[in-house]
């Protein structure tokens, strides 16, 4: 519902200048080391040494023929499917009940929401206490539940440890996803449901037909921010499990940083950034489009 | 919220049958999610001889404040908590003040490259932290920001201002433009016609970047991890990771009391305005 002003040059100079600050923060905070990282990738780059001597493609070459890296991107990509897609399915359920007829919906949507506002290393810590081995209150409910006998060692296990993260992300992040479907739901227009009702539809077909297409920018806007946090995430996989055991959970931002910061090699950990932002742009950019198509 | 629209074929169905089902559903899922938080709260409450027990207690039988005094008297994390707050509240402001701006040069101005900044706006969302950490801290090192809280507001900002910028173009695509060319023709200048006029309609949408940008610099620990060296610089997710964490196994009682006063300010912030935050999330995603 923008106005039109006559497009006078005095008019596009003020438009600039409102956004001028904009653009010059994200220039320096983001293009520039960008370009930096970008152009890092192509050197000889150590964090203990000044010279960075230009050496072609030689560290993506490194990569690309060694195992780690395919490692690190089997994990990631395991990591965001299962976690994205369990957060979609569950979110969805949970707009769905909390849109049907119930009293205190507001009230319910407030304390979903809680976990959303906790910090993401408090939320790795909770668990941590969670999951502990010896006293830990998981092995108190399955152990007392009788569903397993031995005591489980979640994080340090593993084919356990990335479902473990996983948990702690589907945990502090579904209530998000939740409340974000929930106020697509209630923008559905109703008549179209009326119309659905006098054709006479089932509530699948209706769900199906209505429901889901209409939700379709509002899902894939959810899947996007859901994509882009997770094939990031660094602070689960750093504070419960630090990319182990024996590098069962080593995901790309893990890999990442401990080549650049921790081996001090940052052309080569540039170089795994980079294929990592291209793959996550391949990604996002299809669900971009569809998430920002008009609605009406 | 403004929707009020409703499933008639859910609501008959519930009218049909009782909707105790969906209540029952909503009351497993909700205690799933709110769970761990009683959880922290209790282990926070007890001493850690009682928490090192098999089973664990559900309920705590004796509660103690011990841990808490602990934690108050700390120098060191009330210095990650100080941190925390001067990076959270400069970032918060830095980035309404920007997002203002921009959000209302895009909503009301077409000029040459409006929308490939539109695009660069929302693409910078996109791209991995720890990609653009390795450029930032050899330019920050460059720029002697290395170990500056400076260091954390920008990239805190980084972070959270592509999303507020979109959130606050799309509340004000919400206003209509009428008032503002009434203005104009009185000879009121456009700058004092933001702030007089859209600016008191853009309430919401300033609520909801505040309550985004503060979540946003108080969760962060990639940068506070990297960017500073020095105790007295930490904020408070690096801050927890590096002290209690480390003694997780011993003193569970006082990681947990850390853990919920480091929280509790976001909580009580939260649990007042996230009535805004829903609505900005909502118009910061979904509509163009």
């Amino acid at each position: 519902m923008s106005i039109k002003w006559s497009r006078t040059l005095k008019n596009q100079a003020f438009g600039m200048l409102l956004v001028a600050p904009a653009t010059l923060l994200l220039s320096v905070t983001i293009l520039i080391p960008l370009a930096r990282s970008i152009s890092t990738s192509f050197r000889g780059a150590s964090l203990l040494s000044a010279e960075q001597p230009f050496i072609g493609l030689a560290n993506y070459k490194a990569l690309l023929s060694g195992q780690e890296f395919y490692h690190a991107l089997s994990i990631t990509l395991r990591y965001v499917a299962c976690t994205v897609g369990i957060e979609i399915v569950l979110g969805l359920v949970s707009a769905l009940l909390l849109n049907s007829r119930i009293r205190f919906r507001a009230f319910f949507r407030s304390i979903l929401l809680i976990p959303w506002a906790i910090p993401t290393l408090v939320a790795a810590l909770v668990f941590l206490l969670i999951y502990q081995a010896d006293y830990g209150v998981l092995n108190g409910l399955l152990i007392q539940s009788g569903l397993t006998e031995k005591k489980l060692n979640v994080l340090n296990d593993l084919n356990l440890a990335l479902y473990g993260i996983m948990g702690v992300a589907i945990w502090r992040q579904t209530p998000l996803a939740a409340v974000m479907t929930l106020a697509g739901l209630q923008g559905v227009p109703r008549d179209w449901y009326e119309a659905a009702t006098i054709d006479g539809a089932s509530k699948l077909k209706t769900f199906l037909y209505i429901t889901l297409p209409a939700l379709k920018p509002v899902l894939a806007n959810v899947t996007l921010l859901m994509v882009v946090a997770n094939f990031q995430m660094f602070t689960l996989f750093y504070a419960l499990t630090g990319g182990g055991p024996a590098d069962a959970t080593q995901s790309l931002a893990i890999y990442t940083y401990e080549t650049a910061f921790q081996a001090y090699d940052l052309g080569k950990g540039s170089a795994i950034g980079v294929i990592w932002m291209l793959l996550l742009l391949l990604i996002a950019v299809p669900l971009n489009r569809v998430a920002h198509r008009s609605m009406s | 919220m403004k929707g009020v629209y409703r499933l008639p074929t859910v609501r008959r169905h519930l009218l049909n049958r009782s909707n105790i089902g969906v209540y029952v559903l909503l009351a497993v899922i909700l205690s799933l999610f709110l769970f761990p938080v009683y959880w922290l709260v209790s282990v926070s409450l007890q001493t850690n001889d009682d928490l090192f027990q098999f089973p664990p207690q559900w309920v705590p039988f004796k509660l103690t404040m011990q841990s808490y005094k602990g934690v108050l008297l700390s120098a060191n994390f009330l210095t990650f908590y100080k941190n925390t707050a001067i990076v959270a509240a400069g970032s918060t402001a830095l980035s309404i003040a920007v997002s203002i701006l921009a959000g209302y040069g895009l909503s009301r101005f077409r000029f040459r490259g409006s929308h490939l900044l539109l695009v660069f706006f929302l693409s910078s969302q996109m791209f991995p932290a720890v990609t653009l950490l390795i450029g930032l801290y050899t330019l920050y090192s460059k720029l002697h920001l290395l170990n500056t809280l400076l260091a954390l507001m920008l990239a805190a900002t980084t972070t959270a201002l592509p999303f507020s910028i979109m959130m606050m173009k799309t509340f004000m695509d919400g206003i209509a433009g009428e008032l503002e060319e009434a203005a104009e023709v009185d000879g009121a200048t456009r700058l004092k016609a933001l702030i007089h006029i859209v600016l008191p309609l853009t309430k919401p949408g300033i609520m909801a970047v505040t309550i985004y940008c503060f979540l946003v610099a108080w969760d962060d620990f990639l940068f506070g991890m990297t960017l500073v060296r020095d105790l007295n610089m930490r904020t408070l997710s690096p801050g927890l990771s590096l002290t209690f964490l480390g003694e997780l196994s011993t003193n569970w009682s006082g990681a947990a009391a850390a853990a919920v006063t480091a929280t509790a300010p976001l909580l009580v912030l939260f649990l007042f305005l996230q009535r805004y935050m829903v609505e900005g999330l909502t118009a910061g995603g979904v509509k163009e």
